[in-house]
């Protein structure tokens, strides 16, 4: 009997006998490895199939989450990074907390001088007809505060981020959307709660309530009639989803933790002859996910890219890894109508990633367009007459099917922003 | 490969015990150092071969011991045999360490340091070697005739139960138990719940400790409070109790699966009254080894003076101190021991005989645990700072933060450290321990009690590394 229990593992990560559900969490799985003598003998195979093999034995998933649940429920202890729980059952990540106490204050000099940029690049762009959208997302620390753990109390006049970027961009006279405000004043009266006890970010309905705020400020500011969002029904559900249990189910447990009923609209971006889908690209924080997975950057803008904290750009790196340091961003902003920049309390201390830094750059600080374009040519014409770079670049383009010419200009291009730096 | 892995826990075991369960009796040697084999050269397979190759001339030479007609001709292959085998220890145990000194004292002479390759240590050679030397000595002392066959040899030296952390196995404990045993349902099952015991004992309670006790043992001295200080040496005590016990109970479990006893090696070394007491307790079959193929051979206590015995004992304890680790912390660690033990002869055993039982304990227990900082502590300088620190007279320091789960594995390790003081406790110990073949009554809830340690270890195990963030940072 004590043999066939131990042959389980075995028998269900070959066989898999029973289904079972992955694991959450910003995980990197590990490489299988192949045997060869050379591996065998420096230990390397070894050492692969370790990490391999602990990773996909049987009931390994649910062992997991056996540890984490003993951990949780019997000593309190959370195994995932960064995760708190507060008062009552409800989770938070530090982050958060620490936004709302001011641990992660910038400074308001610094945050007086990136306003200031801002506004030079917002002035900018509006005189080429783009306009830049400033968005600070509720947090989920500012919205629960009353239920932080005992030691994390708030305190009244500690300076924030999210206070400090208010007075800079009021004094900077820049327009900016405060929905941390708004969702504050929403919190007694909504019909559906705007956060979730097991969630990170706001509710799918405060996603839908933002979204549709959004849409109509843009329409106001632009004077088109944006694609409006109709709201066919909300759906009320015990059990959390989409996003509403992301905490929740980053801790990996074996039982779910303590949830409220949560509404799911069901939404979509409304069609008709009259609207007008502007080119529009977003810079966020994960807070813009919820609604670019739903389709609003192409439903309601135009090719609408979603450019993660100023890293990566979506959807191009669900393909091939985008990194926006190797755009031009000059270009890509002056091909919008709307560029919204987004990012709740917790983010606030990097906010916008060195978005409008770079824009700054370009406008105030050198490199006229045609400087710019001279070099990026000249670096060109370089990886032409060098053999080994032109190989190393054409055997890309064969592997991945992109044109040479457009692959060297990306690499002249790269080189090119390496050098600004 | 080590015991508590999901390499050996999940593939390497179930895969054996099957194996082993329908090969030909007449096989199952072969299987077993087949086994042993794969196990050693996962870990250090450069070595594999050059153990092999060692221990294959060390069963040609201990024959000559045995077939040499003269007492001197049996001398000159024992002398070869340990030559050898010492050999090896000191070259890749010890080269590094030696040449460290010397270079330390060339350049403090203002001559340069020569340029040396450290070598690599084979896992498991001090225990390899010790066993090859038992073997060696049984053989000359005629405690047990050489084993006639290389592969029996090779088993008794390379089982991969015990090879690579022990029980010392002594060749003549375990002789006949490699031609000729048997293994009952009754000892596979209690073997295993050894097995799942030691386990737990390891992952569940060791690695707890040992998180707290790396966390205050490598702090910097100035940032350690007094509180600090005893917090991180009292896990370290458990720590190193509960993980070295734990692998011998491993070992001695997996050894009953397949019919072999080896020997105890820990007997609740935390209850001994004097650090004497402590050494007949704490890894036994270390202990035994010395005392019967070191200190006996130097006289023991039929020398003719008490000088000479105390000599002897503190010299059996440097080299003691000395196998655990090349490096000087070990050494003195080693002769702190050898003090006690020398002062225990001298008058500290009456004073403690009169002192009565808990009171003893409490002493000793208190020496071992200072002791222990030199064994963790590398650098003397530190650890000498360490113990400053923890017998600085300042409770204003700062209590350290501790988790829930430290807590409570400390309060069950003192628990199972120092139950046998107890009557319920010395119980519970002869039940669990018994040799008695027991009923299908007792087996049930032993083996689904070994088989839920088995599973929250084996949890343990696989979820230590994984403490992910929710989502990827920038």
């Amino acid at each position: 009997m004590v043999l066939a229990v131990l042959w389980i593992p075995l028998i269900q990560g070959r066989f898999k006998v029973i289904p079972s559900s992955s694991l959450h969490g910003d995980i990197k799985p590990a490489e299988r490895v192949w045997f060869s003598l050379d591996g065998w003998l420096t230990g390397k195979y070894q050492e692969g199939f370790e990490k391999y093999e602990n990773e996909h034995f049987g009931f390994r998933n649910m062992l997991v989450r056996l540890n984490n649940q003993m951990y949780y429920s019997l000593f309190g202890e959370i195994r995932a990074k960064n995760v708190v729980e507060g008062r009552d059952g409800y989770f938070y990540e530090q982050a958060y907390i620490d936004a709302v106490l001011g641990r992660d204050y910038a400074g308001a000099q610094e945050i007086s001088n990136r306003v200031t940029k801002m506004k030079a690049v917002y002035d900018t762009l509006h005189r080429l007809g783009t306009d830049l959208v400033i968005l600070l997302a509720p947090g989920k620390g500012s919205f629960f505060p009353e239920y932080f753990p005992q030691e994390d109390s708030v305190r009244k006049g500690v300076p924030t981020n999210y206070g400090a970027f208010c007075r800079a961009l009021d004094s900077a006279g820049l327009p900016y959307l405060d929905f941390r405000k708004w969702f504050l004043e929403m919190k007694p009266s909504s019909k559906y709660p705007l956060f979730a006890k097991a969630g990170i970010h706001w509710s799918k309905y405060g996603e839908y309530l933002a979204a549709d705020s959004l849409v109509r400020y843009i329409s106001a500011i632009r004077k088109i009639p944006l694609p409006p969002l109709v709201l066919d029904t909300v759906i009320v559900k015990s059990q959390n989803q989409n996003g509403d249990y992301d905490i929740g189910e980053g801790m990996n447990l074996l039982c779910r933790l303590s949830e409220y009923p949560m509404g799911y609209p069901v939404w979509e971006a409304g069609r008709n002859d009259s609207c007008v889908q502007p080119p529009a690209m977003v810079v966020s924080d994960s807070y813009y996910w919820g609604l670019f997975r739903k389709g609003f950057s192409s439903d309601v803008f135009f090719n609408g890219k979603f450019w993660f904290y100023n890293q990566l750009i979506y959807p191009d790196s669900w393909f091939i890894e985008t990194i926006s340091e190797n755009t031009d961003v000059r270009k890509a902003a002056e091909s919008q109508d709307v560029i919204v920049l987004i990012s709740t309390d917790a983010n606030l201390a990097h906010f916008d990633w060195g978005f409008t830094q770079r824009l700054y750059k370009e406008y105030f600080e050198g490199f006229s367009a045609d400087a710019k374009e001279k070099k990026i040519e000249e670096i060109m014409r370089s990886i032409r007459n060098t053999p080994e770079w032109l190989n190393s670049i054409q055997a890309e383009s064969d592997s991945n099917g992109t044109p040479l010419e457009a692959l060297i200009r990306k690499h002249a291009e790269y080189v090119f922003w390496q050098q600004v730096k | 490969m080590v015991f508590s892995s999901i390499t050996f826990l999940v593939y390497f075991l179930p895969v054996f015990l099957l194996g082993y369960q329908f090969v030909d009796k007449k096989y199952r040697n072969v299987f077993v150092l087949a086994a042993s084999v794969v196990f050693y050269s996962w870990g250090a397979p450069q070595f594999v071969l050059l153990l092999g190759a060692a221990t294959v001339a060390d069963f040609l030479l201990v024959r000559k011991i045995h077939r040499a007609g003269r007492a001197r001709e049996k001398k000159v292959w024992l002398v070869i045999s340990l030559t050898m085998n010492i050999s090896l220890l000191l070259f890749f145990k010890y080269a590094n360490f030696f040449v460290d000194n010397i270079n330390a004292g060339l350049e403090a002479m203002g001559i340069g340091a020569f340029e040396w390759t450290r070598i690599a240590l084979p896992v498991g050679i001090s225990f390899y070697t010790f066993q090859s030397l038992t073997y060696a000595v049984d053989v000359y002392r005629k405690v047990h005739a050489p084993l006639n066959s290389l592969s029996d040899y090779l088993l008794y030296i390379l089982a991969f139960p015990q090879m690579i952390a022990g029980p010392i196995v002594r060749f003549n404990t375990i002789a006949d138990q490699i031609t000729g045993r048997t293994e009952t349902y009754d000892e596979r099952l209690r073997g295993f719940a050894r097995l799942a015991t030691g386990l737990a004992k390891k992952v569940l309670i060791s690695n707890v400790m040992a998180i707290q006790a790396e966390r205050f043992m490598t702090m910097p001295t100035g940032e350690l409070t007094p509180f600090m200080a005893w917090a991180g040496i009292l896990a370290y005590t458990f720590h190193i109790y509960f993980d070295f016990s734990g692998y011998s109970d491993m070992a001695i479990g997996l050894g009953k699966m397949i019919g072999f006893r080896f020997p105890e090696n820990f007997n609740n070394p935390y209850t001994s009254a004097s650090v004497t007491e402590f050494w007949r307790r704490w890894h036994i079959s270390l202990g035994q080894w010395m005392k019967d193929y070191l200190y006996v051979p130097l006289g023991g206590n039929r020398v003719n003076s008490k000088t000479r015995m105390y000599l002897n004992l503190g010299f059996v304890f440097l080299v003691s101190g000395l196998w655990h680790g090349a490096s000087w912390n070990f050494v003195i660690w080693g002769a702190y021991h050898g003090v006690f033990l020398i002062l225990d002869r001298i008058f500290l055993l009456n004073v403690l005989n009169r002192i009565g039982k808990l009171p003893s304990v409490l002493f000793t227990f208190f020496v071992i645990v200072v002791g222990w900082v030199f064994f963790k502590i590398e650098s003397l300088p530190h650890a000498a700072d360490y113990i400053q620190k923890m017998f600085t007279p300042d409770v204003s320091g700062a209590w350290p933060e501790l988790p829930a789960s430290f807590i409570v594995m400390f309060v069950i390790a003192v628990l199972f450290s120092f139950v046998t003081l107890f009557r319920p406790g010395k119980y519970a110990e002869q039940i669990f321990f018994s040799e008695d073949s027991v009923s299908l009554k007792w087996h049930l809830p032993m083996t689904a009690i070994s088989l839920a340690l088995f599973i929250l270890s084996l949890s343990s195990i696989t979820a230590g590394g994984f403490n992910p963030f929710i989502y990827y940072r920038f």
